[in-house]
């Protein structure tokens, strides 16, 4: 590798210096690119206001990017994990991954790497990442259920429970006290604990809803990566699935 | 044993043996009677117990949910209102139904047939007697005594498109570009599943077939080499038929194992990708435990069950008439 010429090719976002990130780069005869919004070759944005036709053209650039060869067709197969083997395998520069693969990537000696925050449109903007994990709730049954249920959330949600539940599991805690604790006591969370503060949770807008949509895009996407339909017809049958 | 002194105390009915009709008699045989028939209840109890809890009640229990809108509030409320036909009209109008059951008649009708004829060709060259045959034998039984989810993690690995084993191998020999999208090809990926399925049902086939060729008497071989006839014939003329009975439980039973296969497609594909490994008892399992539409997977199930249901019976009719022609 130490062979080959390096080329950066850069738009000029304000996050582009912090990370050390390019657009794109080219390293001999390989050439990295990266995703950013719905824009054709042109670079002019598709469909804007229109969630159908930014999603078909998301879809045509992952599947172009499978097609041309400059991504595996086996990431349809993959999950967290496996991105984060690739990763640690030096056969991937970047990943977008949780906390929890910390554990995992600090088992290998040697191994260096940066955390960054997932970019943002405008700088100060707020990241809208998703936001999983555990969450705990009160079903409605009875008071006395109720009640005690509550007990066992508040003693789950005192500082020190939160920060070891947060430690063992390579979890970001609720409670933003606590989130600042663990920010500090490993400085690698940090970008994560910022987001957390802004992030999305998958239910926040479809509810109940959001395993059906998940099983939805996921089918899509394979579906356009594998070339089994065109990203048009899979985004359609993924709306269907609704 | 129990059906031997039932029929003794049938015979000690009154009405079955006037010729014992004394009061005395009569008393003492009610008594004994009795005594019969709590006997026989004894014996079926354990039998029934268990039928009960662990195949009735999850079975109605599963027809009721099938009939329910059951989500994940359910779990903790208890409350599931009645849904009516709605959730296998969910299942059948989704636009997967159709596909589904292609991939599991293909995946089922492929996997068989694989098991089968290697496992019969197995058991034929294990019924000759050479040396180190029976460490041979133990040795292919591994795949059948391995977790299903640890040799099939492993499988996974070795089909791993960028790095996996088979493809660094045919790679090295030329016989492929060594890129071959083992898992991640939506066509090719049910391909995998159904070979990874062939190797876990080899021994159940071999260890069944094998028996059912010691069991064909040494003679009729003897008579027929006398005769002069060739492996082949010998084959299709003595072993073919009188392994028939022998057959009929393994493809039936083959057919009940394989067409619930959960655990290997989970592991290797989840049923994906793009649904290109999708069966009916995957479908099942993602609808209850990741869609968390209880009511529409435990429709699912219910045909699964259906199907199953089917060739269990064919399964008893044959048995019942291997063991009458036995």
């Amino acid at each position: 590798m130490n062979d080959f010429h390096r080329q950066s090719i850069s738009t000029g976002t304000p996050w582009e210096p912090v990370v050390g990130y390019s657009r794109a780069v080219r390293v001999g005869p390989f050439i990295y690119v990266t995703g950013t919004t719905a824009t054709d070759e042109a670079g002019r944005i598709v469909g804007p206001g229109d969630p159908y036709a930014q999603s078909v053209q998301a879809l045509q650039f992952v599947a172009s990017l499978v097609k041309s060869g400059s991504m595996s067709q086996s990431v349809v197969t993959w999950a967290q994990s496996d991105v984060n083997e690739q990763f640690m395998a030096g056969k991937a520069a970047m990943m977008i991954n949780g906390p929890w693969q910390f554990p995992v990537l600090d088992q290998k000696a040697g191994l260096k790497y940066g955390v960054a925050s997932i970019p943002v449109p405008t700088a100060g903007a707020a990241a809208k990442v998703p936001l999983g994990g555990e969450v705990w709730t009160v079903p409605v049954t009875s008071s006395a259920r109720e009640t005690a249920a509550a007990k066992v959330l508040a003693c789950m949600n005192s500082s020190a429970n939160q920060l070891a539940y947060a430690k063992a599991n390579g979890y970001i805690p609720s409670l933003e006290s606590a989130a600042k604790q663990i920010a500090v006591q490993s400085p690698q969370l940090a970008p994560f604990v910022t987001e957390v503060g802004t992030a999305l949770s998958r239910t926040a807008e479809v509810g109940t809803a959001y395993p059906k949509i998940q099983t939805a895009i996921e089918t899509a996407l394979a579906a356009a990566v594998t070339g089994q339909q065109t990203p048009q017809a899979a985004m359609s049958a993924a709306q269907a699935a609704q | 044993m129990t059906i031997g002194r039932l029929q003794d105390a049938k015979a000690g009915y009154p009405g079955r043996a006037p010729a014992a009709a004394t009061r005395g008699g009569r008393s003492r045989r009610r008594l004994a009677l009795r005594r019969d028939r709590l006997t026989y209840w004894a014996f079926l109890a354990p039998a029934l117990l268990y039928l009960v809890a662990f195949f009735a009640y999850p079975v109605v229990r599963n027809v009721l949910i099938s009939f329910q809108n059951y989500s994940i509030t359910s779990l903790y409320t208890g409350a599931a209102p009645f849904a009516g036909l709605s959730n296998y009209r969910a299942i059948f109008d989704s636009g997967l139904f159709g596909g589904i059951v292609v991939t599991t008649a293909i995946f089922t009708v492929c996997s068989m047939a694989g098991q089968f004829v290697i496992g019969l060709g197995l058991a034929v060259f294990f019924s000759r007697r050479f040396p180190l045959n029976g460490v041979i034998r133990a040795l292919l039984l591994l795949p059948w005594l391995l977790p299903m989810v640890a040799s099939t993690t492993v499988w996974r690995w070795l089909l791993d498109q960028d790095s996996g084993a088979l493809n660094r191998t045919l790679g090295a020999l030329h016989v492929t570009a060594g890129t071959t999208p083992w898992l991640a090809s939506p066509h090719l990926a049910l391909v995998s599943v159904i070979l990874v399925n062939i190797w876990v049902g080899i021994p159940f086939n071999m260890v069944i077939l094998y028996g059912g060729l010691k069991e064909i008497p040494e003679e009729l071989y003897e008579a027929a080499a006398l005769d002069g006839t060739g492996p082949v014939s010998r084959f299709r003329y003595i072993t073919w038929p009188l392994l028939r009975p022998v057959t009929g439980v393994v493809v039936v039973l083959g057919f009940v194992y394989t067409v619930k296969v959960i655990d290997i497609i989970l592991v290797l594909t989840g049923g994906g990708p793009a649904n290109g490994s999708l069966t009916l008892a995957v479908q099942s399992y993602k609808l209850s435990f990741e869609n968390f539409a209880f009511g529409q997977g435990a429709a699912m199930s219910n045909v699964l069950i259906v199907i199953a249901l089917i060739f269990a019976v064919i399964y008893l009719r044959i048995n019942k008439q291997a063991f009458q022609s036995s």
